[in-house]
């Protein structure tokens, strides 16, 4: 199981040095003008390339098909890909709280906030795109990644054109420590559903 | 004496094609030479070996276990080689060092960078930018690190030029002078295969054709050369398979129905066999 996060982790390195790259373009941009909000939602979009482009790779090279010559169990293949973009959205989140922390005028209260906010979304992403991926493949698995971005894009849009008010930040608050114990019950329900799924493929 | 792999009645069915009944058993210590033309099942009958894909029936045995139920702990001891590396091209030859040391208990760094200076693989290099041999060899570096007692390769051989396969046949021969090493090697290069087998085994189309030792199968059979007239004259149990051509007539004939007659015959190489084989069934 290691060697397979490690390979993840091996496997992306050239694509995380341009991810860090822009990160530290967004750091210079935050400290520039003041405002950090848009950093919130560059980090969980960024987590979710390097965990697609992955995918992606897997299976453009078979590398299932290498992994599966080796001592490793099915499950273990896709239990390691779930750590990888865990971790992968955690060092983001973290990253983030850094540079929002130095450069941001948001207090403590509203950094923990986001910070929940944000990796329950990556993770309940991480949880829709692992099994969309092993069970249609990369090319349709794309069309439901894009459909995970304009879905409450569009929801929001309509959201803010009808006249319910929008919540204040502290009702919010109220229910946010719903969103990781959700993003958790996906998250489970989604691992399961992905080892059953790849327990039926053939490569 | 044990057997490194022992199949026996394995059959998958796909919509085109169909693996049927398959048995084969390669005795420890012992190269086996896996030969069919292109969609003729070696492929299949490899992944199914690994379980790469579901078996409908059958048993497959590695080291007298069960492929599936001990599949991890067999797979310790297996060295697997593919037509293709399947490793992200991104990475280098470190970058596999590291991942594999994490997965096989006796993985030896020592030995794998020794094969990788052997081989003159740039450690740094991105495996994009290597050639078609030196990722087989990367490939070959990495089942041989890690003490595997069986070499499963399926076309390893093919698409490199012939100094390069003799180098990658060296390589087998000191492998298996262990005689608790097994290889059990697929190729339509059969000329490769003739060289270092002990055993072949001719699949075609998902049907075992013949599966027995090479020298018996060399002994067996034999190409004759006559005329058109003497040809109509032989026993036509004698023949596997015929081919007329403006000198007369080219078969390939079982040996023993040749003792003592008057025709001369050729040795038979595991190649015309095969071809002999294809062709006589395909007009059936």
């Amino acid at each position: 199981m290691k060697g397979l996060i490690l390979k993840d982790f091996l496997a992306a390195k050239k694509q995380g040095r341009v991810l860090l790259l822009l990160i530290v373009f967004y750091a210079v941009y935050a400290a520039l003008s003041k405002s950090t909000d848009v950093f919130w939602g560059i980090s969980g979009f960024l987590c979710i390339i390097l965990l697609s482009s992955s995918m992606s790779y897997d299976e453009y090279y078979k590398w299932d098909k290498r992994a599966l010559s080796m001592p490793i169990k099915r499950s273990e293949v896709v239990i390691s890909k779930f750590i990888f973009g865990i971790i992968v959205s955690l060092v983001s989140v973290l990253l983030t709280i850094g540079i929002v922390a130095v450069f941001g005028q948001e207090d403590l209260q509203d950094i923990i906030l986001s910070a929940v906010g944000i990796l329950s979304v990556a993770v309940v992403f991480i949880s829709v795109i692992i099994p969309a991926t092993y069970k249609f493949g990369m090319e349709k698995g794309r069309v439901i990644m894009m459909a995970l971005f304009v879905i409450p894009m569009i929801g929001l849009l309509i959201f803010s054109r009808s006249n319910i008010a929008a919540p204040e930040l502290e009702e919010i608050g109220r229910y946010i420590s719903f969103f990781p114990i959700a993003a958790v019950v996906i998250l489970v329900v989604s691992v399961l559903l992905s080892i059953r799924i790849y327990n039926n493929k053939e490569f | 004496m044990e057997n490194a792999i022992e199949i026996k009645n394995l059959s998958k069915k796909y919509k085109e094609f169909e693996l049927e009944n398959i048995d084969i058993t390669l005795p420890k210590g012992c190269i086996m030479g896996f030969i069919g033309e292109n969609g003729a099942g070696k492929t299949t009958t490899i992944k199914l070996i690994l379980n790469i894909i579901k078996r409908d029936s059958g048993e497959i045995k590695i080291f007298g276990l069960d492929n599936i139920r001990d599949e991890k702990e067999i797979k310790q001891d297996i060295g697997v080689v593919f037509d293709e590396l399947h490793f992200h091209e991104t990475m280098n030859a470190l970058d596999v060092n590291a991942v594999l040391k994490n997965i096989y208990n006796k993985w030896d760094v020592q030995k794998f960078k020794g094969y990788l200076d052997k081989f003159s693989i740039p450690e740094r290099m991105p495996i994009k930018d290597y050639s078609r041999g030196m990722k087989m060899k990367l490939s070959i570096s990495a089942a041989l690190s890690h003490d595997a007692k069986l070499l499963i390769l399926d076309e390893a051989t093919s698409g490199l030029d012939p100094v390069v396969r003799d180098e990658i046949l060296d390589i087998f021969f000191d492998f298996i002078q262990d005689e608790d090493h097994s290889i059990f090697i697929s190729s339509h290069i059969v000329s490769d295969l003739e060289k270092i087998c002990d055993y072949i085994t001719f699949i075609h189309k998902g049907r075992i054709v013949l599966s027995q030792s090479k020298d018996e199968l060399l002994e067996k059979y034999a190409i004759l050369k006559c005329t058109a007239e003497q040809f109509e004259n032989l026993d036509k149990e004698a023949v596997v398979g015929s081919r007329t051509n403006q000198f007369g007539v080219e078969a390939l004939v079982y040996s023993e129905f040749m003792n003592g007659r008057e025709y001369t015959t050729d040795r038979a190489t595991i190649e015309d066999i095969m071809l002999f084989y294809v062709k006589e069934g395909d007009r059936k």
